[in-house]
């Protein structure tokens, strides 16, 4: 990383207004995109479904228009792939509670296991568990993520604490899921940690820093892998994740604390919880205003993580199915989860299009940033726009919609309209792999598979 | 009581028979069988309340980790509670900050500012935050990691240790295996068992006391453990874990988002309530375990309650005023033990109606350990549009006469119907609409099945029924051990019933008696 940063701190003006990273945004990528401009992947998860009829685009392919729901990105029209008619299988055919199997298999393609997580059971073994696969984005970050300071970024908003298939949407293996980074700030002070004070040189500072924690983190390893030899199976599982979670630390010490990026100006929004005990304020919390604002902060830190090349997998979570958000400034006074099963199609798709909208501020966001041949970053990305369900009062799973953006510099062939039938949701996600350089016929429950889809 | 009563019991003891060709079919003495013993990471709750024992430092620094997994309703399942790159880097950087702090004052941390006293404190250190004397590789290590960082200079020499014992899996993890053991089932020592009786009776690391008798040998046999048990019943801390118990199992906690905007009745209700809701319930099951009858029947039956005075005037009580929360006692006739608090029943209704399908689920899973299946998925789940002509239960009919639904509803709907008197705010009232209410019920496929009037009733009932005595053993169970219940547990479930029902249902024998389990006093040993 020879570039000097200061050339590259540009504010990048954009239409929306800004709380706070707007003085940041390199006009430019990370040193690493002069030689080849890396690809990144990002999953935007939007929780409970749609409404089919106001959704899905009329025309063919090329020659289309946007639906009342997907009006709000019709400007990155020549950016997108509009995937219309896969089918969940792996959700379809599984076991469990609506939600728990709605959203376990959504990055997994992988139906849910057996597990511990039903409550009430009288034994281990009736309840249902986690879906049996690493999930997509995962996988992606298991190939591209070995030369930046994050291997992957999992944010959420307002996204339950409480972890269990109902919640966590990323796997990075089996049986171990990725909680989400819900406030922003502190999204924010893990990027831009381990920055020398002001007035330090950086380079032997980083070295320094890294020479201390690798001496403490080497004798806990050690420790681990002792201790490794010593458990059963399950056990031995468990604390692998551990391992591999310090050996995922202790690995990239090294590797740019903001490599070309200096640190920009704080967060001020805060990763708000419905939860907070704060009583007086506690309704608001949960209104679209709030959640809005902490949705955008996040997509504001996935922007500058990705624009700096401190991360090149990145993915939002918008709360879980069983949410407490009202769509207050919608004139809504009840909960979309509520409001999901009473299936009004006028008020839902009022929802969606609130997600479309926030959707296209990413989009905005990420066609802002300029890399160094003059494609954006928008133009290197693989975008994943997903649904929980598809008709959310029955917690459907077949004819969902999904959203391709981006262009996976060049290899995506965006401005386009697509229809499937008989085929399962697997195949967008083994596309997924593909358009990051993820070789892969099958991915999740392969009897569900026949192969990517035609994108390229 | 027998234990083919209790379901539970009898579901294991179905499950036992292909589980293990080589169980042996009876409990017998001299046979142990502890199951599982999975390595138990500490939650946040217990690495806060060890930061502050082992180092004095009480700034609560893993309020900000990653929430613990969670699995039959408890935050401490060690079956699922996994580590993500982002709970590694959130306890590294906790380490790392409490050691800054530790070592920011030499002069308080060291009794004098040499090397040797350096030293002493490493292995002291060491030997306290991994709850028994130090391995002699671990003392090895840990004096090296000393004195690399000695280089720099006595402070942080002395905050790499603290870094690296506070990232190391003997404090992390308790319940390792000791890795020279290789007997399958082994007792476990007195160190091992001041750690269990801590973290399980006081959600912390052990006391001085209990060092002091784990390294004189005193804490070996089941009544030197009972005795132990005993002495830490007595202190407040063993109280919070109890309340803390009671709030995840009967999930008090979603008391707190209980949102009735949508009510119209916001003159009886607003969002202050809320935390007085839990606050009355959690109050009374503390009475009732360490002051009142200290038994299941009175947390289930009792007419007693605590208020203050914004919410005695909800409940319409005169005579109670303050913030103070003080002992009352309700018509015996209206209130009938936590079940029937008002917080409850509104947790357990929607914001405009009741909910006899919330509150009866609540019964069947909660007091009776029932699986219930979910709805078909394709059903939409709404409840019968309001009307004013009919009442609750003559709307909720479709359930009943629907073949389909009424599989599985005539086992929730009778039991909800039972709660009818309490609205959806839970106020007590005699009718709906203008309608008279019938609040009778049965719990149809328990052994408390027969007709009831009534929620007062209903709670006598289950404080009769074995099922319910056998639900709230398994409940203790999974929290107490940090697992659900396997065919290897069956002995120990049968003594813990067994030993519940002879103290006549005392919950503080209760949780003496979980101390002296084959499950809490052995483990199971290396694999081989």
């Amino acid at each position: 990383m020879t570039m000097d940063r200061r050339t590259v701190l540009r504010g990048a003006g954009t239409a929306v207004a800004l709380p706070f990273l707007e003085a940041m945004l390199p006009r430019r990528a990370s040193a690493a995109t002069k030689m080849k401009r890396p690809l990144r992947f990002i999953v935007f998860g939007e929780m409970n479904g749609h409404i089919r009829s106001t959704w899905v685009p009329t025309g063919t392919e090329t020659a289309f228009q946007f639906s009342e729901t997907l009006k709000p990105v019709e400007p990155f029209r020549d950016r997108l792939v509009i995937i219309d008619g896969l089918d969940k299988e792996a959700s379809t055919k599984s076991e469990g509670p609506p939600h728990m199997k709605a959203l376990g298999p959504m990055l997994t393609g992988s139906s849910l296991q057996k597990g511990n997580f039903t409550p009430g059971g009288v034994k281990a073994s009736v309840g249902m568990g986690y879906p049996g696969n690493i999930s997509v984005d995962q996988k992606i970050a298991q190939a591209v993520g070995d030369k930046t300071k994050f291997r992957s970024l999992e944010l959420g908003v307002q996204v339950d604490a409480e972890g269990n298939p109902e919640t966590r949407m990323c796997y990075r293996a089996i049986n171990q899921p990725l909680p989400p980074e819900n406030d922003p700030r502190a999204a924010y002070d893990r990027l831009f940690a381990d920055l020398p004070p002001p007035g330090v040189a950086k380079k032997a500072w980083v070295a320094e820093h890294a020479r201390r924690r690798r001496s403490v983190l080497d004798l806990v390893m050690d420790d681990y892998r002792r201790m490794l030899g010593t458990l059963g199976a399950e056990d031995k599982q468990r604390l692998e994740s551990h391992l591999s979670s310090l050996r995922e630390i202790e690995g990239r010490l090294e590797i740019g604390a903001g490599a070309s990026c200096q640190r920009p100006r704080p967060v001020d929004v805060r990763g708000i919880a419905c939860t907070e005990p704060d009583q007086a304020a506690r309704r608001n919390d949960c209104t679209d205003d709030v959640f809005g604002a902490i949705g955008r902060a996040q997509m504001d830190v996935m922007t500058t993580a990705l624009a700096c090349d401190l991360t090149r997998v990145a993915t939002l979570q918008w709360s879980n199915c069983g949410n407490r958000v009202v769509f207050s400034s919608l004139g809504h006074n009840k909960t979309h989860h509520d409001l999901e099963h009473q299936a009004d199609a006028k008020i839902l798709t009022q929802i969606n299009v609130w997600y479309a909208q926030q959707f296209a501020y990413l989009m905005t966001k990420l066609a802002s940033v300029k890399e160094l041949d003059g494609s954006t970053l928008l133009d290197n990305c693989v975008v994943l726009w997903c649904y929980e369900l598809s008709n959310g009062a029955k917690h459907g799973t077949t004819q969902m919609p999904y959203v391709l953006a981006g262009r996976a510099g060049g290899r995506l062939r965006s401005g386009r309209f697509l229809t499937f039938q008989g085929r399962a949701h697997n195949d967008l996600l083994i596309s997924c792999m593909n358009l990051m350089g993820v070789e892969g016929e099958t991915f999740g429950d392969a009897k569900y598979c026949k192969g990517p889809l035609p994108l390229a | 009581m027998t234990r083919a009563q209790g379901l539970v019991a009898a579901a294991l003891l179905v499950a036992a028979v292909p589980a293990r060709a080589d169980a042996p079919p009876v409990c017998t003495e001299g046979i142990h069988q502890p199951g599982p013993t999975p390595p138990r990471r500490l939650t946040r709750l217990e690495y806060n309340n060890t930061i502050r024992d082992l180092l004095g430092d009480d700034s609560r620094p893993a309020d900000i980790f990653a929430a613990e997994e969670s699995a039959l309703g408890f935050n401490n399942n060690a079956t699922v509670m996994v580590v993500s790159p982002l709970l590694a880097e959130q306890l590294m950087r906790a380490a790392e900050a409490i050691a800054e702090r530790a070592t920011r004052d030499l002069k308080k941390l060291l009794p004098c500012p040499s090397v040797a006293c350096g030293r002493t404190f490493v292995e002291t250190l060491g030997q306290r935050a991994f709850r028994r004397p130090l391995e002699p590789e671990e003392r090895q290590k840990l004096l090296r990691l000393f004195d690399q960082g000695r280089r720099t200079g006595l402070r942080a020499g002395l905050e790499a240790v603290i870094q690296a014992v506070l990232q190391a899996p003997p404090f992390l993890y308790r319940d390792a295996p000791a890795s020279k053991n290789d007997a399958h089932v082994a007792k476990l020592d007195g160190w091992a068992l001041a750690a269990r009786l801590s973290y399980f009776l006081w959600a912390t690391m052990p006391d001085e006391r209990l060092f002091a008798a784990a390294a004189a040998g005193t804490l070996e046999t089941p009544v030197q453990v009972q005795a132990e048990a005993r002495r830490m019943l007595a202190d407040p801390r063993a109280r919070a874990m109890v309340t803390g118990f009671h709030r995840q199992w009967l999930t008090l906690d979603r008391i707190d988002r209980i949102d009735k905007s949508r009510n119209g009745e916001t003159k009886d209700f607003n969002s202050a309530l809320n935390g007085l809701f839990r606050e009355e319930i959690e109050t009374f099951l503390d009475w009732a375990v360490w002051d009142g009858g200290g038994d299941l029947p009175t947390m289930l039956t009792s007419s007693i309650s605590f208020l203050n005075g914004p919410i005695a005037t909800f409940y319409r009580m005169p005579g109670v005023e303050g913030r103070e929360f003080q002992k009352v006692a309700f018509d015996p006739a209206q209130r009938s033990g936590f079940l029937t608090s008002a917080g409850m029943m509104s947790l357990l209704a929607k914001p405009n109606q009741t909910s006899p399908i919330l509150r009866g689920k609540f019964v069947r899973e909660k007091l009776l350990c029932e699986l219930l299946p979910d709805p078909p998925a394709n059903v939409e789940v709404n409840p019968p549009k309001l009307d004013p002509k009919l009442t609750t239960r003559e709307r909720f009919a479709e359930h009943t006469n629907d073949v389909g639904c009424n599989k599985c509803h005539r086992l929730i709907d009778p039991v909800g119907f039972g709660f009818e008197a309490y609205d959806a705010l839970g106020r007590y009232r005699a009718t709906e609409n203008g309608h008279a209410l019938d609040v009778s019920g049965d719990v149809k496929g328990s052994d408390v099945a027969g007709a009831f009037e009534g929620a007062v009733e209903l709670t006598n009932k289950l404080a009769d029924s074995t099922q319910v005595r056998s639900c709230v053993v398994a409940q203790w169970f999974r929290f107490a051990y940090g697992r659900g219940e396997t065919p290897d547990d069956r002995c120990t479930l049968a003594k813990l019933e067994r030993e519940f029902a002879a103290s006549g249902l005392k919950i503080q024998d209760l949780l003496v008696a979980l101390t002296q389990t084959d499950a809490f006093l052995y483990r199971e040993g290396a694999p081989r």
